[in-house]
């Protein structure tokens, strides 16, 4: 098991009703596998395909290999400026 | 140098000690409008992923820096609540030459709004509120009608 953190933003952070949780996921669960869980529990408006992954402070492709202690963040579409 | 700030933004006096070299100079205020895809908008809201988003920022004019002839790039973006017409994000550059410092700033604009993690969401005169999807807003061509929002 993987012992990971995830934080949440805009309408995502809304969804889940908390800025970040510490969860545990099995080894090689993926971040389409993870996202997808979530989805479900939160009920997000999202599709996986709208989204980007970030570990830590960096963008990741969505093939990347969650490890022990990462901080993942899905990232909605982005709206600055 | 990129930074957030949850104060309002202070357009400062750029005539300030100015290196002599310096032949053009470019800003950008982005403001807030009262419409956006035919909706009344009485105020948005900014929501940053803070640490990524100057990380992501400062790559963005390290970039404007090594793609285009200029001395030097600034750009400073608000988070929290905004009223119309309140200043979001100010950039300015410096340069030897005009062109220069015209293509650098609108390129710096451009990938903010595709890749640093800044969320906006609108407040409706209606009462009704979105979360606003800019996709490929970068993208040559892409219109504003072609933003969707999530309406709550």
């Amino acid at each position: 098991m993987l012992n990971i953190k995830i934080q949440y933003f805009a309408n995502l952070r809304e969804k889940a009703g908390q800025n970040f949780e510490e969860t545990k996921i099995n080894d090689g669960t993926t971040l389409e596998e993870l996202y997808s869980s979530l989805s479900s529990k939160y009920s997000f408006p999202l599709q996986f395909k709208l989204i980007k992954a970030a570990i830590g402070s960096s963008y990741v492709q969505n093939n990347y290999k969650i490890k022990d202690g990462d901080v993942v963040t899905f990232i909605p579409p982005v709206a600055g400026g | 140098m990129f930074s957030i700030t949850k104060d309002a933004i202070s357009i400062s006096d750029l005539s300030q000690n100015l290196p002599k070299n310096i032949g053009g100079i470019v800003t950008f205020e982005g403001r807030v409008r009262n419409h956006n895809v035919n909706r009344s908008v009485e105020k948005l809201e900014y929501e940053a992923f803070e640490d990524m988003a100057i990380s992501e920022g400062n790559s963005i004019i390290k970039e404007a820096t090594t793609l285009f002839d200029i001395e030097e790039a600034f750009c400073i973006h608000r988070v929290g609540m905004l009223d119309i017409s309140d200043v979001a994000i100010w950039i300015v550059v410096f340069s030897e030459h005009r062109k220069a410092a015209f293509d650098a700033c609108e390129f710096i604009i451009d990938q903010v709004k595709e890749r640093v993690p800044i969320w906006k969401k609108e407040f409706y005169i209606d009462g009704k509120t979105s979360w606003v999807k800019c996709l490929a807003c970068s993208a040559k061509g892409v219109t504003h009608s072609e933003h969707f929002h999530h309406v709550e």
